[in-house]
């Protein structure tokens, strides 16, 4: 029992006490007994109607007051006290946190299951120009209208953002789920990226163009000059006129490679027929090989969807490498299968490998594994980087696996459903 | 009236139908939007490949029209709308029309360009006029169509006074084509197709300006058409 109970017990006896006493006195114990009893709820009421009063603007100073009443008012006003403190706790964290998020400088959007806008940042106000007070509640895509946009959404596939332009800018936006049935939404403004990397293809193909010209001139004088020079003169030349020719076929390469960039994805795919085009490399790298390896073809009747010209480029410089690669003698096997995560395509060779830390770089242009080694076998450095481009336009991932002296395997993977080449719209799906 | 929330219909379905009208008309606006961008760029570097891409997707234009005609039919006969649903299904069947006449015009800049581009010609600097129309006009269509979206009848009375603006631009880019017309015989047909264009962008404006004022009479329930724009605006912001 509480002390203030207690304290009002004993009033409360008192009282009783008190009014039988004064009764006993007077011989009017029933009416003392009332009128004290009276007395005693009149006070009680009076007491309730001052809480209720006080509980409307809680404050330090209660009023004065005796027993179970002053607990009351002293445990009401700890509740109070606590509950405006972690209030005022929990202000400051949200505040703290919206601060944060609004200096983020990348466009944030809340949206909810519907795609409703729930929230944003001042950033995703001035991208999309959004209003604070009307837009919370609109779909999102009724104000971004960008068809590519409307078909992302739709997809339900947020795995890989989404790339778009609108205006004069190219944003990069990311959906990711979370809670139960929030997105959030974030865009970069990837403008000066894209227009850096333009920029770059450009300068390569351009400089590849104007080097062409010279190169060609120069290899053609070459030509003639070793007709007519005397013996002294023939070393130096021909030295001269395999470089010039090492140097066409690297500018043929590049501007190959600047081709393959300029568009991320095919235009008009075909149906490519992967046994007929393996067999027709097959026969161009036994002759290119004249008979110093053991080439072995092994294909399915198997089609991917894409450009049959470009496949056979990337399928032409895996095996190209693995002649290169092999010692003589060596055995390389070309192949196609498929199961149900898609058609396979590549080559295994018994040639001298790479360690595995160089496997994830042996696609950047002119990499190197041996930095000592000179390209004495002939290779330009941009070969497995045209095989990357070409496999990425036709969503396709090369593989890599090797053991120094033991040999590699190059595989290229396609996946089914054959990836959707050019993003169609869907129309009739309303 | 200003604040229409559809989402106080007691049958959740009827809701659901009356957003996705929304959002139908508001993606059919967004491809317009992107029609009209996409032409006017295939014709400043006459680009052939992507005006006949601008001219292959207008059939899509077109099926979404018909598209979101069939669901407000089908909404008019099974829910019988009243008040600000029935304006609403009202203002989106007109603007859908007026959207797919955007969408033709867009197309027929985009075949203007096909047919520069086969005539060999050039586009020339003083066709900068058509540059800054297009400007105009496409943040018009965007201003419209967020209006559309936002209910937002102060957006829309400000796009119907850009329209003005278009026009007067309009007519000064005519002028100074006639200019060159006279001065050089030769270069009429070029100008004439450029003139075309520009035509079209000038018409683009006005089908936005008719969808501004769907948008109002969708809010205010008030028709403005043919009114002046003065009296419309002391009209309704009394």
């Amino acid at each position: 029992m509480s002390k203030g109970l207690r304290q009002e017990l004993l009033l409360l006896a008192l009282l009783l006490l008190f009014a039988l006493f004064i009764g006993g006195l007077t011989g009017y114990v029933s009416q003392f007994l009332l009128v004290s009893m009276a007395g005693y709820l009149l006070w009680n009421l009076y007491n309730i109607q001052r809480l209720t009063r006080w509980l409307k603007s809680p404050s330090k100073n209660t009023p004065e007051t005796t027993g179970v009443w002053d607990e009351i008012y002293y445990q009401l006003y700890q509740l109070y006290q606590r509950q405006r403190n972690a209030r005022r706790k929990l202000t400051s964290i949200l505040s703290r946190f919206q601060e944060s998020t609004q200096a983020l400088p990348y466009a944030t959007v809340v949206l909810n299951e519907f795609f409703e806008i729930d929230w944003f940042n001042s950033a995703a106000k001035n991208m999309f120009d959004l209003h604070a007070s009307k837009d919370v509640g609109q779909r999102i895509d009724n104000l971004i209208r960008q068809p590519r946009f409307t078909m992302y959404i739709k997809s339900r596939d947020y795995d890989t953002p989404l790339e778009f332009s609108m205006g004069a800018n190219n944003l990069l936006l990311s959906l990711t789920a979370y809670g139960s049935g929030q997105y959030l939404m974030i865009v970069r403004d990837i403008t000066e990226r894209t227009k850096l990397d333009a920029m770059r293809r450009d300068f390569i193909a351009n400089a590849s163009h104007e080097l062409k010209t010279p190169i060609t001139v120069i290899s053609g004088f070459i030509e003639t000059m070793r007709e007519q020079s005397d013996e002294s003169l023939q070393i130096p030349l021909e030295k001269i006129q395999q470089q010039a020719s090492r140097m066409q076929l690297i500018l043929n390469e590049l501007l190959q490679l600047a081709r393959l960039e300029s568009e991320n994805y095919i235009d008009h795919p075909e149906v490519v027929d992967v046994e007929n085009l393996l067999d027709e490399i097959y026969q161009d790298a036994i002759v290119l090989d004249s008979g110093k390896h053991d080439i072995v073809l092994s294909s399915l009747p198997l089609t991917v969807d894409g450009s049959r010209e470009e496949l056979r480029m990337a399928f032409s410089n895996l095996i190209i490498n693995a002649i290169r690669y092999t010692p003589e003698n060596g055995k390389i096997k070309i192949f196609a299968t498929a199961d149900e995560a898609g058609v396979y395509v590549g080559v295994e060779d018994e040639g001298i490998g790479v360690t595995y830390e160089h496997i994830p770089r042996l696609t950047e242009r002119f990499y190197r594994v041996d930095p000592g080694r000179s390209r004495n076998q002939g290779g330009t450095g941009l070969g497995l980087a045209i095989v990357k481009h070409v496999l990425d336009r036709h969503r396709a991932q090369l593989v890599i696996q090797s053991r120094p002296g033991k040999g590699s395997l190059f595989r290229c993977h396609f996946p089914v459903p054959q990836a959707v080449i050019e993003p169609r719209e869907s129309v009739t799906q309303l | 009236m200003d604040n229409m929330n559809t989402t106080q219909h007691i049958s959740h379905q009827f809701n659901a139908e009356m957003q996705g009208l929304r959002n139908h008309v508001m993606s059919m606006g967004g491809l317009v939007e992107q029609q009209i961008i996409s032409a006017v760029e295939a014709l400043q570097s006459l680009d052939a490949a992507k005006a006949e891409k601008v001219v292959r997707k207008d059939h899509k234009v077109n099926a979404m029209e018909v598209s979101i005609d069939e669901e407000c039919a089908r909404i008019l006969a099974r829910r019988q709308p009243a008040a600000s649903d029935l304006r609403m299904v009202v203002a989106v069947i007109k603007t859908i029309t007026d959207l797919e006449r955007i969408g033709d015009e867009a197309e027929k800049i985009a075949r203007m360009a096909v047919h520069m581009s086969e005539q060999d010609s050039h586009y020339h600097p003083r066709y900068a006029g058509v540059q800054h129309l297009t400007s105009h006009v496409s943040s018009m269509v965007h201003e419209t169509l967020d209006a559309f979206a936002r209910l937002d009848v102060d957006a829309a009375l400000q796009v119907l006074k850009t329209d003005e603006v278009v026009d007067a631009e309009y007519q000064a880019f005519m002028r100074q084509m006639i200019t060159y017309m006279m001065e050089d015989p030769r270069t009429i047909s070029e100008v004439l197709d450029i003139v075309w264009a520009a035509r079209a962008l000038e018409r683009i404006g006005d089908h936005a300006k008719n969808i501004c004022e769907y948008v109002i009479y969708l809010v205010k329930g008030k028709d403005i058409r043919h009114i002046d724009i003065q009296e419309v605006e002391k009209d309704i912001r009394s």
